[in-house]
């Protein structure tokens, strides 16, 4: 009886010492066998020798993360933080000081009161620019907040204003009213609007939320 | 046929194990290849063949840690060749396929080579060879392909395949054999001969 089932196994090394010994043994008194084990391990060769195929991408997942992303997210989330307890307190000082100083919109005092003043306040007086302030356009919501902002940092005080007011011609406007705020240098007594906190808390806010999404993909 | 130096250093296993993602990078693009041309010549389709190949990495990736097996290279296999064959399952579902494929339990004969033909040996490189093999291949019932594969390609050991495939040795042994002899008739079905002549 011929072993052509093993034949296979055989080629490979794969048979127990005592199913290999007697395949050999049939091998050397049986011609067909012996062409069967030649062929089949010729088809072995030539399927081995096919041509490899390179992807059209690669297929690598980047799970590798810089090793600065984490220190990077903990650091954004407590900046976050931090910058959210200053919006929050100068809100209060803000609001104190406008109940203090109501016709501060008259003078140079008015900045003060102005940049203090809560950013929901549509009827808020137009206060005075500051030297070298910047908006930067960044939301497309025209509501009356954000012209206050924007007001609050690009216009001279010229009185008492509404909401609605435009910027004053020949200031170096770079928004309409629907521009946002980012940063804005300390007016003349040093205070920050609360708003530039609070963006300030949103922006590190998104750093720290990317830096998690990438370091949960990872 | 694999050669040692392809399975994973352990150093570099046990840092991605630990969480290292650069190292674990490392041992996927040293399989990321021969995984691709498995994955593909399971399903003859480049497309899909990625995207298992994408999956399984991730998927080994994410699975890592719970990894204890001697050979990573084994391990992947298994992962990828399991989706490959999955993937195949879930196509096979599809109506605009042709005819199934022989099973696995149809038996294979012994082709008689015609005469005046060129000798198996001369054909490595052989283009139309070539096309061929794996023609002869595609027509193979899946788990036979696979298991031939992860033999004669990637040069893996019976047992080996028979844990990549779950399957047991006697039925890697048997599809090993009546896949390897298929592609043979294929081959003597076109005039070639083989080595005896």
């Amino acid at each position: 009886v011929h072993p052509f089932a093993e034949l296979s196994a055989y080629i490979d090394e794969a048979l127990d010492p005592q199913s290999r010994e007697r395949v050999e043994a049939h091998l050397a008194a049986c011609a067909i066998c012996r062409t069967r084990v030649a062929e089949l391990r010729s088809t072995a060769r030539l399927i081995a020798a096919l041509p490899t195929p390179v992807p059209a991408r690669s297929l690598v997942p980047r799970v590798s993360v810089p090793f600065w992303l984490a220190p990077l997210r903990l650091a954004s989330a407590v900046a976050s933080g931090l910058a959210l307890v200053v919006f929050v307190l100068s809100l209060g000082s803000g609001v104190a000081q406008r109940t203090g100083a109501p016709a501060a919109a008259q003078n140079d005092r008015s900045a003060t009161a102005a940049t203090g003043q809560p950013a929901l306040a549509p009827a808020a007086p137009a206060p005075q620019t500051s030297p070298g302030a910047f908006s930067v356009a960044g939301s497309t919501t025209p509501n009356p907040a954000e012209r206050t902002t924007v007001d609050t940092q690009t216009q001279k005080a010229v009185g008492p204003a509404g909401p609605t007011q435009t910027p004053a011609s020949g200031q170096q406007s770079t928004a309409g009213p629907q521009a946002v705020a980012l940063q804005a240098p300390a007016n003349p007594e040093g205070r920050q609007s609360p708003l530039f906190w609070l963006a300030l808390a949103i922006a590190f806010a998104v750093v720290a939320i990317l830096a998690t999404w990438r370091l949960r993909a990872a | 046929m694999r050669r040692n130096s392809e399975e994973a250093s352990p150093d570099v296993l046990d840092r991605a194990r630990r969480g290292d993602g650069r190292a674990f990078e490392d041992l996927a693009r040293a399989v990321e290849r021969p995984l691709y041309r498995h994955a593909l010549r399971i399903l003859n389709n480049p497309s899909d063949a990625e995207d298992v190949v994408q999956d399984a990495l991730l998927s080994a990736w994410k699975s890592l840690s719970s990894f204890e097996g001697a050979s990573f290279r084994a391990w992947i296999f298994r992962i990828a060749t399991n989706r490959a064959l999955d993937r195949l399952r879930t196509r096979k579902r599809r109506p605009e396929l042709p005819l199934d494929p022989p099973t696995d339990d149809e038996d294979v004969g012994w082709a008689e080579p015609a005469a005046g033909g060129a000798e198996l040996s001369e054909l490595v490189g052989d283009r139309e060879a070539v096309g061929l093999i794996e023609q002869a291949l595609g027509l193979l019932p899946p788990e036979q392909r696979a298991a031939l594969l992860l033999r004669d390609v990637e040069g893996f050991a019976y047992e080996e395949i028979a844990s990549i495939t779950t399957s047991e040795i006697g039925t890697v042994k048997s599809r090993i054999h009546r896949g390897r002899l298929a592609v043979r008739n294929a081959l003597v079905a076109k005039g070639w001969k083989g080595p005896g002549g």
